[in-house]
């Protein structure tokens, strides 16, 4: 078994085959690395990569996953599984882009991207690329089944399976011990009071678009980069507040509040153009066949 | 009223002698419809075709469609408990939007022929690598052809995932800079042998290159046959600049737009996005025109307007509503015929009428 693999995917069933066998009990030290990493993800939205590689200390960091995923569970929240999941998922991308082609190749198997020479089979393609213009297969070269990819986007794409695998994997409601449940109790301490929870945007006339956008936000969907400059655009130009358009992305499983404000900021001072219609549909943010020439057309009209 | 029953009938003793086959039969859920709606109740499920083939007996529908998708619980409400297992890739082409109204024209029949055959022989076996074996072509009793794709490695995606293989196919979201731009020094651009739209916008520009014309529409140095050989053989190397060509980004970039328009697939992305589609069964009537949604074996020699026909030559009088231009069945002409006019026609070209709400019984 190679214990630094398992240590930098923690995730995968070597991994867990590797717990499994050393018999790891829950202790102490482990809880506490485990509180750490899910205080990381859930706060800075990053997961630190490891220092030293001794065999004990990568045997508490694969230990500290299971730990951190289960202090995670006990939040019951939709929104901060998601926000670890996406900060576990850039943390396995950090290693990736150093790694050879075996292991990426192996990781990408482990979470259902099976790598064929420089490619990916197009339905695993479908299911994990991200919604990105860059992405949208029709500007890809696809021959045989086959979708053919740079180094870099195939572990951008391996990331996002690897996002939604530990997203499902929260779905399996496992008892939680009463220690982890302290150590939920003190991350949950830890962060900002306000929940990011439901909250009314007050604008019911948004066009499907973007009404789509919002609510896939709110669901802590990860959307991509295209989205929310195409969202922040929107709301800038119907005169939204900039706390007011901060707050609606706080749900993002990324959210950083600073960020956030400067992009905004950035957005209103440069003041863009609002894509057409046509310009969202090669985006692929395009869900309705609304018959409008701008998303901001089509909100005077409704 | 006496047409519709005269067609529910006709269809009916049709499906007594001609029983259909389902393959999953009880994994589909089934509609039905009638003279005013192609659905008119859903939620249908039988377990065997036997059972099928009593319910369209007793209730002589005059259109059948059964889901894309295989279910656990086809008859189950609503959707979301049905317990979705999967859905074929389908497409649905159709002349529905070329201007010559109700009777669709040969030329328009021919058109939408084209585009099935450019889906399947450029796009669904070269790019998506399903084999033919996989592929059933199904003319849709009308004016259109159904093209179900049954190779497993499709069937458990989802909506947006099937959207995305609609927009490839209708080369939606496609963007001239992810093609062609600046590499080094190079100006760099797709090989003919990139899969993708990359490669076959390369293989067409090269095929175009015999053609002066256009050679010299690039530049007019490449009216010279020597250079023509030299650009090309950049091409086939990325490299699309070995002849300098004036302003080539703006015309590359106009270029590429009006060759993928030309090369993409003119199909409906929403009913390839909808995963529970309700689709005419193989073998079924159309309601609409009293043609069979056979499966097409061989789509070049395949012609609706005698292949799709299963009605008899036994004559029948008719009354027409409306006029009606001329109309070729089985290779012979027929009208055209002015309203009110009464006519004595062979039994399927009444049934067209009928089912067309063109004409009466006399």
């Amino acid at each position: 078994m190679d214990l630094l693999f398992c240590a930098k995917y923690p995730f995968t069933e070597e991994a867990k085959g590797y717990i499994v066998s050393s018999g790891a009990k829950l202790d102490y030290g482990i809880i506490e690395k485990g509180e750490e990493r899910a205080k990381n993800a859930l706060l800075k939205g990053k997961i630190p990569q490891m220092g030293v590689a001794l065999e004990k200390a990568l045997g508490i960091e694969i230990a500290s996953y299971a730990a951190a995923r289960m202090i995670v569970l006990s939040m019951r929240s939709r929104f901060l599984m998601n926000r670890y999941a996406v900060a576990e998922a850039k943390r396995a991308s950090s290693y990736l882009r150093s790694e050879g082609d075996e292991n990426v190749k192996k990781v990408g198997e482990e979470v259902g991207v099976h790598i064929k020479g420089d490619g990916i089979p197009v339905g695993e393609y479908l299911l994990f690329a991200p919604k990105a213009v860059e992405y949208k297969l029709a500007n890809k070269g696809l021959r045989d089944g086959t979708v053919l990819l740079a180094k870099n986007e195939r572990i951008r794409v391996i990331e996002e399976a690897v996002r939604k695998r530990i997203e499902r994997l929260f779905e399996k409601k496992v008892p939680i011990p009463k220690e982890i449940e302290e150590a939920s109790e003190r991350v949950r301490a830890s962060l900002p009071k306000e929940k990011p929870a439901e909250r009314q945007t007050g604008e019911k006339n948004f066009p499907p678009c973007i009404a789509k956008l919002i609510e896939d936000l709110k669901m802590s969907e990860n959307l991509p980069h295209t989205a929310r400059w195409v969202l922040g655009v929107y709301l800038a130009k119907v005169g939204m507040e900039t706390e007011a358009i901060v707050e609606l992305f706080s749900s993002a499983p990324d959210f950083n509040a600073e960020t956030t404000r400067y992009q905004i900021e950035h957005i209103k001072k440069r003041d863009y153009t609002m894509p057409s219609c046509s310009t969202m549909e090669s985006y692929g943010l395009c869900v309705s066949n609304c018959g409008c020439r701008n998303p901001l057309s089509c909100r005077v009209r409704r | 009223m006496r047409e519709e029953g005269y067609i529910r009938g006709l269809f009916s003793y049709y499906y007594e002698k001609n029983p259909i086959h389902v393959d999953e039969v009880g994994k589909r859920e089934f509609g039905f419809g009638g003279w005013d709606k192609k659905i008119e109740s859903r939620h249908m499920h039988f377990s065997t075709d036997t059972e099928l083939m009593r319910a369209l007996k007793n209730e002589r529908p005059l259109y059948v469609s059964r889901s894309a998708a295989y279910y656990e619980f086809p008859d189950a409400r609503p959707m979301e408990r049905k317990g979705w297992l999967g859905c074929d890739l389908i497409f649905d082409l159709d002349a529905e939007h070329h201007a010559c109204g109700k009777f669709t024209c040969p030329p328009c029949l021919q058109k939408v022929k084209n585009e099935t055959i450019k889906l399947i022989e450029d796009f669904l076996m070269p790019d998506f690598g399903v084999s033919r074996n996989d592929i059933n072509i199904v003319f849709s009793g009308s004016r259109g052809y159904h093209v179900h794709v049954f190779d497993r490695a499709y069937r458990k995606l989802w909506k947006d995932e099937r959207r995305e293989i609609a927009d490839y196919a209708g080369g939606t979201g496609i963007s001239y800079e992810h093609f062609f731009g600046k590499r080094g020094k190079l100006f760099s651009g797709p090989a003919p042998s990139e899969g993708g739209y990359g490669g076959k916008f390369a293989r067409e520009v090269i095929k175009r290159l015999e053609n002066e014309e256009f050679a010299s529409y690039l530049s007019t140095k490449l009216k010279k046959k020597e250079n023509r050989d030299m650009f090309i053989r950049g091409i086939e190397k990325g490299d699309w600049e070995r002849v300098h060509i004036a302003k080539k980004d703006e015309k590359f970039a106009k270029l590429f737009n009006e060759i993928v328009g030309g090369l993409s697939c003119d199909i409906d992305v929403n009913v390839t996005a909808d995963i529970s589609k309700l689709i005419r069964l193989p073998f079924s009537l159309h309601g609409g025109t009293g043609m069979i949604a056979a499966p097409v074996k061989d789509i070049d020699k395949f012609d609706p307007m005698a292949d799709a026909i299963v009605f008899s030559d036994r004559p029948v009088s008719i009354r027409m509503n409306e006029d009606a231009p001329k109309i070729t069945m089985k290779g012979v002409d027929y009208g055209p015929y002015k309203k009110e006019g009464t006519a004595e026609v062979p039994e399927h070209l009444a049934v067209y009428l009928i089912c067309k709400k063109a004409a009466i019984l006399e």
